[in-house]
């Protein structure tokens, strides 16, 4: 049976990493080989990596990086997004390591590209990132770029259905502030048949749990409390109790 | 991306060596979370520390409740005095032999043990394999102190797996204090990616194995952390008493000295007169090496450190680090003579990691730095030298020279 | 030491599994040539992308002849992913396209709209040693096309949604995998080195 994934966020900018709060507040980490070493040591189940200041300057996908990542070695499925605003910009991400490639303002920008980028990488490597706000109960597509919110259009992102396989839900002001994330984006996106990812503030215990219990969530992202302690992820995994029959279990290396 | 930005409030830019990040107003993320120390309700964050090490505390059964990583000087006293005046925790507590000790650094510690009677444990790895992994590191990345750091912080995670004492307590967490890292209610605790990352400039053991062909596995595994595994199965855990308790190293400083007779000594390239007293190169040929790699100095770090705690000016600040930055190190020749090697053959080394951003080479192997600087030598004592007193010396009236320790017979 | 040649035909990465082959003590090359390629024990055709693309590609660069020709001089193959399907006799993504032909079977739709993205465990269906100790292991799996052909070609299958699909195949000494060994941390990296070595004993 398949199991739900449990993925690790890494926020890069500045070709480092860095905590992001509420996609306002950044603290500076670390490097992004000896974060990412780490993360596959610990067995996660995909790495997420968001490189946020690409399309801002006018750079495209940070090749570099995901080269430099693929060559720690890493053995674990790696997910980049950031500065992707083209088909080649998609082929070079995954032709320099990356699995599957995440795109938020292409959507917004240049969305007839999406499935000419489909028809090369194919649907299963595309997942649209949607940055959300939720103000009195009412959706909002946040765009990171402009700092606008406009109301979220489903119907929009049905027309996608075949052609991108995963939507990545993030919690613009839950970011940072574990169990704060808006599990109702959920059920406000169950007429699409698209699977999602939630991450933003996603928080332990219970809250994750209810994310994995609905069938249209296949996975759920940490991002910064990964960096808080020694084998967090595996904490982190541990917490979520109720999931237990729906994840992978926790591996510990015993070499180094 | 590459364009140098500076902090408004601190001394700190954006190249950094831990990393550091400027908001909109131009105020660093280290200047934002030591805000923090102003707003927390301490007394809920010293509940919070109560009830994270309530577990830890041992009945009768097994004699140790934590491990505390001491050495003769920095925040040690401090630490021991939370430990166990306030906290009443039974540590052990224990320290990794560095080699270049002061005799300050030897009577304090020696101190400390007895003043807060408790046992400590002592590693001294063979020297000549101290020596041979420091040229080692010196030819990889230009550090004479990579073993040092290397023992001091994997040998409490070592002793924690080895005697089964799940609970090591650190003091300040370095990334926190200077660069906000972490706000300290992210209650960020002791990880193997940030020794790594941080303080091995990312380098492991293992990784200087597959690097040398002269190093092997005999030489490198005392400094190896232990495995997941290991870590997992003794539940090992390790806190930091800056998360909990509103950090001030010179108010703390102060107040140990008037407690257990803390012994503080002036230095060249330093107005601070606490931390570092027990090493002869920490703040001299290393600060000087820090100095020609990244650009930035210890001095920095303090001069910082004192514009938030709101004692010091900024422009005071500037003139105290453009005085001190530009001294010279001393005692350089006893590591030439430990090491076993020769004056120029070592500068010969370090000349390939001038860091030209920051360095311009004038004439084969004669750097100058690039930063401006303007002082004037007699303002300092106005600025800080009242407030810093030190009451004993490096030296304590003996020769200098490196203290053995456990060396055995003489 | 065994020479793996993995075929570089810009769908894929290519450098993860070079990577990987090294990790487990292999010495392996990348490369589109194929006079290099030849020189392999193994070949081995990895594949992110859509079937006619990939296909289109494999072409291009004349190379879908030269991997039938090596297979009928018995080299042995590992297809990864989109390489395993292109190893097949046909696919229907995004319309009907031939594959290489060297696997009997095909390439359909999971249906639905539906991917299978995550880690899922294999049951394998054959007696051979080097590959029935991974019963129940989890691989990493990330497709929305599923091969359908003869049990005698299944190495292993997978459920999904109550259904299964074959997640390994195999055909004389090709071998292909539909999830991503090289990418499915311990458990991949010993199935890849448990596959070569029982290719090379079979030649």
């Amino acid at each position: 049976m398949i199991k739900k994934r449990v993925a690790a966020t890494v926020v890069v900018k500045n070709d480092r990493v860095v905590q992001s709060l509420a996609f306002k507040t950044y603290l500076p980490v670390g490097s992004v080989d000896t974060i990412i070493q780490n993360l596959d040591r610990w067995g996660v189940d995909e790495i997420i990596v968001l490189n946020i200041d690409r399309t801002s300057n006018g750079l495209g996908p940070n090749i570099e990086i995901v080269k430099k990542i693929s060559s720690i070695p890493i053995s674990t499925p790696l997910t980049y997004g950031g500065g992707i605003t083209s088909v080649s910009d998609a082929i070079d991400v995954i032709s320099s390591g990356a699995e599957r490639i995440i795109i938020d303002s292409l959507f917004l920008k240049s969305p007839s590209d999406i499935k000419i980028i489909s028809e090369v990488i194919g649907s299963q490597a595309i997942i649209l990132s949607i940055p959300f706000k939720v103000i009195d109960g009412h959706f909002f597509h946040f765009n990171y770029l402009t700092k606008i919110f406009t109301k979220l259009d489903l119907v929009n992102i049905k027309q996608y259905e075949k052609i991108i396989s995963e939507l990545l839900l993030i919690d613009v002001d839950a970011e940072g502030d574990a169990g704060s994330y808006s599990n109702e984006v959920v059920e406000f996106f169950s007429e699409v048949n698209i699977g999602l990812i939630s991450y933003g503030g996603v928080g332990l215990s219970s809250q994750g749990s209810e994310l994995l219990d609905a069938p249209s969530v296949n996975a759920i992202a940490y991002g910064n409390i990964l960096n808080y302690g020694e084998l967090f992820f595996q904490k982190v995994k541990k917490s979520l109790t109720k999931s237990k029959k729906k994840l992978r279990r926790s591996t510990y290396r015993d070499k180094i | 991306m590459e364009e140098t930005s500076f902090c408004k409030l601190c001394l700190y830019d954006s190249n950094h060596p831990l990393g550091l990040e400027i908001n909109d107003e131009g105020v660093c993320s280290g200047c934002l979370i030591h805000q923090e120390k102003d707003n927390l309700d301490w007394n809920k964050r010293w509940e919070d520390l109560e009830d994270l090490i309530k577990p830890y505390r041992c009945k009768q059964k097994v004699k140790y409740d934590c491990i505390v990583p001491v050495t003769g000087a920095n925040d040690s006293y401090f630490i021991m005095h939370l430990v166990k005046n306030k906290l009443k925790l039974n540590p052990l507590i224990v320290t990794y032999n560095k080699y270049f000790n002061t005799p300050l650094g030897i009577k304090n510690l020696a101190n400390l043990r007895s003043k807060f009677n408790v046992d400590i444990l002592i590693q001294n790895i063979n020297p000549q394999i101290v020596k041979k992994v420091t040229k080692a590191s010196l030819k990889i990345m230009g550090s004479m102190y990579w073993p040092c750091i290397a023992g001091q912080t994997v040998f409490p995670v070592q002793t924690s797996i080895r005697y089964k004492i799940p609970l090591v307590i650190w003091g300040a967490h370095q990334g926190t204090e200077q660069v906000g890292m972490f706000s300290h209610l992210h209650n960020s605790q002791m990880t193997r990616r940030y020794r790594k990352d941080h303080d091995l400039m990312g380098f492991e053991a293992d990784d200087l194995l597959n690097i040398f062909n002269t190093l092997g596995e005999e030489d490198i595994c005392q400094y190896r952390y232990p495995s997941d595994n290991d870590l997992r199965r003794n539940s090992t855990i390790g806190i930091y008493l800056s998360n909990y308790v509103r950090w001030d190293p010179k108010v703390q400083h102060e107040e140990m000295v008037k407690l257990y007779n803390y012994e503080s000594t002036k230095f060249h390239r330093t107005f601070d007169i606490y931390d570092h007293g027990d090493c002869y190169n920490f703040l001299n040929i290393h600060d000087y090496i820090k100095h020609i790699k990244t650009g930035h100095t210890k001095v920095t770090d303090q001069a910082s450190r004192e514009i938030r705690h709101g004692r010091i000016s900024k422009e005071e600040a500037t003139k105290l680090v453009n005085f001190y930055e530009t001294q010279l190190y001393q005692y350089d020749d006893l590591f030439y003579e430990w090491l076993g090697v020769k004056k120029n053959s070592f500068q010969f080394v370090l000349n390939q990691f001038y860091n030209k951003k920051y360095w311009l080479e004038v004439e084969p192997g004669k750097w100058i730095t690039k930063k401006k600087i303007t002082v004037v030598p007699a303002e300092l004592n106005n600025i800080y030298g009242a407030r810093f007193q030190a009451n004993s010396s490096m030296n304590r009236d003996k020769p200098s020279k490196y203290i053995t320790v456990g060396k055995g017979y003489p | 030491m065994t020479k793996i040649g993995i075929i570089d035909y810009g769908v894929g990465n290519v450098n993860s599994l070079n990577k990987s082959f090294k990790s487990i003590g292999f010495k392996s090359f990348k490369s589109s040539d194929k006079s290099v390629l030849k020189s392999s024990e193994v070949l081995v055709l990895p594949g992110v992308g859509s079937f006619p693309y990939a296909m289109d590609r494999l072409q291009q660069l004349k190379l879908d002849n030269f991997i039938i020709n090596e297979s009928k001089k018995n080299k042995p193959i590992i297809g990864i992913c989109l390489g395993m399907q292109l190893l097949t006799d046909s696919s229907e993504e995004n319309g009907d396209h031939p594959g290489l032909g060297i696997i009997p079977g095909k390439i359909i739709e999971l249906g639905n709209s539906d991917f299978h993205i995550g880690w899922n465990d294999i049951d394998i269906c054959k007696e051979l040693n080097f590959i029935k100790k991974f019963n129940k292991y989890e691989f990493f799996f990330n497709h929305g096309y599923v091969y359908r052909g003869h049990v005698k070609n299944i190495l292993s299958k997978t459920t999904y949604k109550s259904n299964y699909f074959a997640s390994a195949i195999i055909q004389k000494n090709t071998v292909g995998f539909q999830f991503h060994p090289e990418k499915s941390q311990k458990a991949g990296l010993q199935i890849l080195k448990s596959t070569i070595n029982f290719l090379l004993k079979s030649k």
